[in-house]
């Protein structure tokens, strides 16, 4: 049992045959005969490892391959070729010592039967598992005070909210102590705070319980404050698999700010006409374009306009200048900037970065 | 088993949220005793009213009283059996992909369903029994003409696999979705055969000889006919220890066939979804 991997690809591929049928009853018919198909790579020869204790952060963009992974680690679907090891089970045998071990929590899906209370499907779920008395006390007590939803046990999960039926979903999962977790977008669609919750959450159950977690998200908050490892994963391939923190520094170059104003701003001509990528024409008029840059708020060089609205802008600039951008922007009052955001660049870029081979400055 | 029990246990408790359902399952048993009042109140009117002997005409051996009598039991049993919408749930979690969350829990779909079914049928059972009871009395029909306490007993023994085995069936058909994309219209065409060889529509006992020689070896008389013909005494020890023998025997076969279709059919599973 003391194997050195949990987790163990070699080669995972997933190719999905989609069936294709032509409209109408008599294409159905003539589909039960005869069938076309169209193959859709997923999950393009994968190799992984991990060892018992890591928490890993799964990135992609949309359409990677990421929630593909985590179906066929948790025996969901078959792989079509390579091989799997998970927990020393190969997962679609589906064996109950396998699944005992795991848990899988799925933003989208739900594993909780929406007619029962919470509580109902907890005492279920001690059965299924055959999970001791006292350990099962110990862990609805703790979850529930950490999640602070004692007041949700007895009420029907359908009349949950999202993020009050995400909660119970971990929980539920995490009643029989599985040795691993897969977490597919755990966070999607929740506010801040239950997002907060969520990560304390899986920080204790990754460092208190020494849980194995493998966790998928777009939020690249999720994946920065939790995972110390991160896999990027783009077109079913592995684009990298390292620190999580190399990963940013080395190709997350860029901050996104947004400048709010007080008034409405007739954006003078930004500097230079470079990437301008979201600006579909928002500023129709671009009349009067002055030589008087004193009081007009101009781009900072080498920053590119993502969106443009009345009195709001937004632009990306080169990390190491954002300090400098700052500073300059708090500098000048006569602008009459009402307030400053600093956001993270989203995963797409950081994909499309490391696609590209490249950590250098150049623009896209 | 102690996991499948917790199961029952579970769906039973589940169901008092389910009023309404009940509700229309208990008016679905007072509609087919009324329908059966209105049918075959019409074909004993005809010819006794040529014959002038309306209080001793049978039809197939039933009197119309019988024949009410019958229909009380038999749709009282009909309730009983929910599994008809096996079918249709578990192949619409298989081609939405939410199906996966039975293959994560370690307990047998078929299994799970069965447990979650028979649970349901038992709370169903205690409801139904006080409608078929209103029934009778409305009526004023005499349904148990059971001779022996073992033709009871015999009842209450076929009924269980027999409710068993069509949890399996319709599992079976719904986990044909695995294979097949559209199962929708031959849910449709044995839901409808299945209603008949049950008895829940004509008894069966009015069917040509040939027939009834094939459906005699079929689980599906047995679910709700024999029970119903046992309990109004229409069925003796013999037939129904038969009976008890085919659906045991169904039961463990199509139990088997689940097993090796899902093990084989699930590795086709492609949890589409997000
Ligand atoms: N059952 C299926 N049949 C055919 N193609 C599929 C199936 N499931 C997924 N795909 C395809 O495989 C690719 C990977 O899908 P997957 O769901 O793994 O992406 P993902 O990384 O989880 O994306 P997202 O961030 O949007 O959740 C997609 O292009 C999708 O269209
Ligand atoms: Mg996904």
């Amino acid at each position: 049992m003391d194997q050195p991997y949990i987790i163990r690809t070699r080669g995972l591929t997933k190719v999905f045959r989609r069936f294709q049928k032509e409209p109408g009853l008599r294409g159905s018919l003539k589909s039960l005969f005869h069938r076309r198909f169209s193959d859709k790579i997923a999950v393009d020869a994968f190799d992984l490892e991990v060892k018992p204790g890591e928490f890993v952060g799964l990135i992609g963009p949309n359409g990677a391959g990421k929630t593909t992974l985590v179906k066929m680690l948790t025996g969901i679907i078959a792989p079509t070729s390579g091989e799997l090891s998970v927990l020393g089970h190969y997962p679609n045998k589906l064996e109950n010592a396998f699944k005992k071990r795991y848990a899988v929590v799925m933003g989208q899906k739900s594993q909780l039967f929406f007619e029962l209370t919470p509580a109902d499907t907890f005492r279920l779920f001690k059965e299924l598992y055959a999970i001791p008395d006292d350990a099962y006390q110990r862990n609805v007590d703790f979850f529930v005070e950490l999640f602070d939803v004692s007041g949700l046990l007895n009420v029907q999960v359908r009349t949950l909210s999202l993020g009050e039926r995400m909660k119970m979903e971990l929980i539920c999962a995490l009643l029989h102590d599985p040795g691993v977790l897969f977490l597919d977008e755990p966070t999607i669609g929740l506010d801040a705070v239950a997002q907060r919750q969520i990560r304390a959450f899986l920080r204790e159950v990754n460092a208190a319980r020494g849980a194995t977690i493998i966790l998928t998200s777009h939020y690249m908050e999720d994946v920065r404050s939790l995972c110390p490892r991160s896999v990027v994963i783009n077109g079913g391939k592995k684009l990298y698999d390292g620190p999580t923190a190399k990963l940013f520094d080395a190709y997350q170059t860029h901050r996104k700010i947004t400048v709010r104003f007080e008034s409405e701003q007739n954006f003078a001509d930004e500097q230079g006409s470079e990437g301008e990528k979201g600006s579909e024409g928002g500023q129709g008029s671009e009349g009067g374009q002055g030589p008087d840059h004193g009081s007009r708020f101009a781009l900072p060089a080498g920053a590119q306009t993502l969106e443009r609205g009345p009195d709001r802008l937004v632009f990306m600039i080169p990390r190491e200048r954002s300090g400098a951008v700052l500073a300059e922007l708090t500098r000048r009052q006569g602008l009459g900037i009402s307030d400053i955001g600093v956001e993270e660049e989203d995963i797409g870029n950081v994909v499309e970065r490391i696609y590209a081979g490249t950590n250098t400055r150049a623009e896209v | 088993m102690k996991k499948y029990l917790a199961i029952a246990k579970t769906l039973f408790k589940a169901q008092i949220v389910y009023r309404f359902d009940v509700l229309m399952t208990a008016l679905g048993t007072v509609w087919r005793v009324v329908f059966a009042w209105i049918l075959w109140g019409a074909v004993f009117a005809a010819p006794a009213a040529a014959s002038g002997a309306a209080a001793s005409l049978t039809i197939g051996g039933f009197t119309f009283q019988e024949m009410l009598g019958y229909y009380v039991v038999a749709s009282f049993l009909a309730s009983l059996d929910l599994s008809g919408g096996v079918s249709g749930e578990v192949s619409t979690r298989v081609r939405d992909g939410s199906f996966s969350k039975y293959m994560v829990i370690p307990a047998s779909p078929q299994f799970h369903f069965l447990a979650q079914n028979l649970g349901a049928s038992a709370y169903y059972a205690a409801f139904s029994v006080a409608v078929a009871c209103a029934c009778a009395f409305f009526f004023r029909v005499q349904p148990v003409h059971a001779n022996s306490p073992a033709q009871l007993l015999l009842a209450l023994l076929i009924l269980l696999p027999g409710l068993a085995f069509m949890v399996c069936y319709h599992f079976f058909v719904g986990i044909l979705a695995f294979k097949f994309q559209d199962v929708g219209f031959f849910l449709h065409v044995q839901g409808n055969l299945i209603e008949f060889a049950t008895g829940a529509i004509v008894p069966l006992a009015l069917l040509p000889e040939g027939a009834m020689a094939v459906i005699r070896f079929l689980p599906f008389p047995y679910v709700t006919y024999m029970p119903a013909m046992l309990i109004c005494g229409r069925a003796g020890v013999a037939e129904g220890l038969f009976g008890l023998a085919v659906v045991a025997v169904w039961l463990a076969v199509i139990l088997f066939v689940n097993r090796c279709t899902y093990r084989r059919l699930r590795i086709k599973f492609d949890g589409v979804g997000v």
